[in-house]
C-alpha cells in the first residue's frame, strides 16, 4: 500500500472540532451525574415477601396444592429467573366457604429497560391463553384506593379470573401499560433505581363478578393484617 | 507465511494507521469524542442490561460491525477529501439532537434513545468533517445502522403475538393436510401425545430483521440500477421470513412427533434454526433471481 496517497490531505484539528469534543464530554458527564445510583429497595429496606405475607390471616389459610398439569416452557422459566429476584406462589382457602384462590407475587429489585416486570396479559397470552376481558377498576382496601386490573383469561374451556396491580417504586401504577415505564423514569428523576412488584390473585371460575369480590376481600384482609411498613412494600407510600 | 513477513505485515499495518491519524487529526479527534460518549453504552449492552446477548436483539453487534466496515470502505473510496466543505451549522443541529437523546437515554435507561443518539452524533461528525457531500457518500452505512436500534417491546410485543398466531395457524393447517393428528389452541399446537408452545422466538420477528438487513446490504453492495428490484425485494422479504418460520415450526413439530420432546428441545432445535435461516436466504436469492428476469424483460420491451 503506497503511503503517499494517504498523505494527500491533512485536516487539522481546529477550534470547532475541539468544541464538538467538549460538547460530547459535557453530555457524557451530565448524563452520568443524572443517573440514579441509590436503589429504592435499599432506601426502604428489602422486602422479604415469604415472611411478610402471613400463612393465615382473617378468614384465610394457606393450603398445599398438588402439582397441577400445565405446560412448562423451560425458556420461560429461565426468563422469569432472570427478571425477578423473588417469586412467591401460594394457594389460600377461605375457611368459611372453602373457595380457593391463587396468590402470585413477582418482585424485581432493579427495574431497567430489559428487566421491567412482565404484565400478566402478555404472559398469559404468550402461554396460549386467550384474554377475554381486561379493564381497570378502583378498589378501596384498608381505606386506600388502588387501581386494580381485572382480567379474564381462557385456556381451552378453563376460565381464570385475575385481579392484579403493579407497584413501581413508591406507588401503584395506574393507566395504560407504558405508565410503568414512565413510573420507573419518574423514580429515576428522583434519584432512585426503582424496584417493581406484580401482585396477582386469581381463581378458576366462569363468573367474573363473584370472583373479583372474593379477590377484593382477600386483598383487603391481607392489607389489614400487615404493618404500615409492610403495606408500603405491597402498595407503596402515599 | 513465515513469522518475519507476519511481523513486517503488522508493522506496515501500524504505519498505515499512524499515517491515517497523522493525515486526519480532526476526524480522529471527533471519533475519540464518540468513543468516550458511547463506550459506556456498549458496555451496558454487553454486561449490564445484556441486550446484545439477548436473542431478540443479538443482531445489533453484527449490524454495527457491518456499518462501521462500510463506513471505512466508503470513506476510502472518497476521491479527495480536501474538496469537501464542512457544514458546521447542520452538524451542530445533529449534535444537539444527539445530546437531547443521549442524556435522558443514559440517565433514565431508555436504550433506543441512547443508540439513536449514536446515529445522530455520527451524522454530526460526518457533516463537520466533510459536509453534505460526504454525508451523501456515507448515507447508506449510516442508514444501515438504524437496524441496530433495539425497538421498544410495546411496539414489537403485539406484532410478535400476531405473527406467532399466524405462524401456528398456517403450520397446523399444512400438517392437517398431511393427515397428522394435529390441533391448535391459540399458540399451543397439539400433535399426537405432544403439546408444543410456539414461543416468542418462533414468531419470526428476528428472522425478519436479519433477512431485511442482509437483503438491503446485498442490494446496496451489488448496485442495481433497477428500481423494481430495489423496492420489491425488501417487501418480499416479509412473506419470505414468515414462510421460513412456518417451515421451522413444522420441522420442530415433526422432530418432536417422531423422535420425542428431548430431541425437539435439544440440539435439533438449533439445527431447525439454521435450516430456517438458510431457507430464508435461499428464498430471498430465488426471489431476486425472478425479479432480475422480470426487469430484464421490462427493458427488452
Amino acid at each position: 500500500m503506497p503511503a503517499e496517497i494517504i498523505e494527500k490531505h491533512i485536516q487539522k484539528a481546529q477550534l470547532k472540532h475541539w468544541l464538538v469534543v467538549l460538547f460530547m464530554l459535557a453530555c457524557t458527564i451530565f448524563a452520568w451525574w443524572l443517573t440514579p445510583q441509590e436503589k429504592w429497595f435499599e432506601h426502604l429496606g428489602e422486602p422479604q415477601f415469604e415472611k411478610i405475607i402471613p400463612p393465615s390471616f382473617a378468614d384465610w389459610k394457606q393450603v398445599q396444592e398438588g402439582n397441577k398439569t400445565f405446560i412448562v416452557d423451560p425458556q420461560q422459566q429461565e426468563a422469569l429467573d432472570e427478571i425477578y429476584t423473588q417469586i412467591l406462589r401460594r394457594t389460600y382457602e377461605q375457611k368459611s366457604t372453602g373457595r380457593r384462590l391463587m396468590l402470585s407475587l413477582a418482585y424485581g429489585d432493579n427495574q431497567t429497560f430489559s428487566k421491567l416486570l412482565h404484565r400478566p396479559e402478555a404472559c398469559y397470552s404468550s402461554q396460549g391463553f386467550k384474554i377475554q376481558a381486561l379493564y381497570a377498576q378502583q378498589l378501596f382496601a384498608n381505606s386506600r384506593s388502588i387501581e386494580v386490573q381485572r382480567m379474564t383469561a381462557q385456556l381451552s374451556n378453563r376460565q381464570e379470573q385475575v385481579s392484579y396491580f403493579i407497584r413501581i417504586g413508591d406507588r401503584v401504577v395506574s393507566g395504560p401499560p407504558q405508565n410503568s415505564n414512565l413510573a420507573r423514569m419518574q423514580m429515576g428523576l428522583k434519584g432512585y433505581i426503582a424496584d417493581g412488584l406484580l401482585f396477582r390473585v386469581s381463581e378458576i371460575s366462569d363468573n367474573a363478578n363473584p370472583s373479583h369480590q372474593l379477590q377484593d376481600q382477600f386483598i383487603n384482609d391481607l392489607l389489614k393484617a400487615l404493618s404500615p411498613a409492610e403495606q408500603a412494600m405491597l402498595i407503596g407510600l402515599s | 507465511m513465515s513469522g518475519a513477513t507476519f511481523v513486517s505485515g503488522l508493522a506496515s499495518d501500524f504505519r498505515l494507521i499512524k499515517q491515517h491519524v497523522w493525515a486526519n487529526p480532526a476526524i480522529w479527534l471527533l471519533c475519540a469524542g464518540l468513543a468516550v460518549m458511547f463506550t459506556p453504552t456498549l458496555y451496558d449492552l454487553y454486561f449490564v442490561n445484556e441486550l446484545w446477548l439477548d436473542d431478540q436483539y443479538s443482531h445489533g453487534p453484527i449490524i454495527l460491525a457491518i456499518s462501521l466496515w462500510l463506513l471505512w470502505k466508503r470513506w476510502h473510496e472518497a476521491p479527495d477529501l480536501s474538496s469537501y466543505i464542512s457544514s458546521p451549522l447542520l452538524a451542530w443541529v445533529c449534535f444537539i439532537i444527539a445530546g437531547n437523546l443521549y442524556v435522558p437515554g443514559r440517565a433514565l435507561d431508555i436504550i433506543y434513545f441512547e443508540t439513536g443518539a449514536f446515529f445522530w452524533a455520527l451524522a454530526g461528525v460526518i457533516l463537520m468533517v466533510g459536509g453534505t457531500k460526504l454525508l451523501s457518500l456515507l448515507k447508506f452505512p449510516l442508514f444501515f445502522m438504524l437496524f441496530m436500534i433495539p425497538l421498544p417491546n410495546t411496539l414489537i410485543g403485539p406484532l410478535t403475538g400476531a405473527m406467532k398466531e399466524a405462524v401456528s395457524l398456517v403450520a397446523v393447517t399444512i400438517l392437517g393436510w398431511a393427515d397428522f393428528p394435529v390441533a391448535r389452541n391459540g399458540v399451543i399446537i397439539s400433535l399426537g401425545q405432544y403439546q408444543l408452545l410456539v414461543a416468542d422466538a418462533c414468531s419470526g420477528m428476528r428472522t425478519l430483521f436479519m433477512l431485511e438487513a442482509l437483503g438491503i446490504l446485498y442490494l446496496n453492495l451489488v448496485h442495481f440500477s433497477s428500481r423494481l428490484r430495489n423496492i420489491v425485494l425488501p417487501i418480499l422479504i416479509i412473506p419470505i421470513s414468515f414462510t421460513a418460520n412456518v417451515i421451522r415450526v413444522i420441522i420442530l413439530s415433526l422432530i418432536t412427533y417422531y423422535l420425542g420432546s428431548e430431541a425437539g428441545q435439544g440440539f435439533l432445535h438449533g439445527f431447525a434454526g439454521m435450516v430456517l435461516f438458510i431457507a430464508g436466504l435461499l428464498m430471498m436469492l430465488a426471489a431476486d433471481h425472478l425479479l432480475r428476469l422480470l426487469s430484464a424483460k421490462h427493458y427488452a420491451c
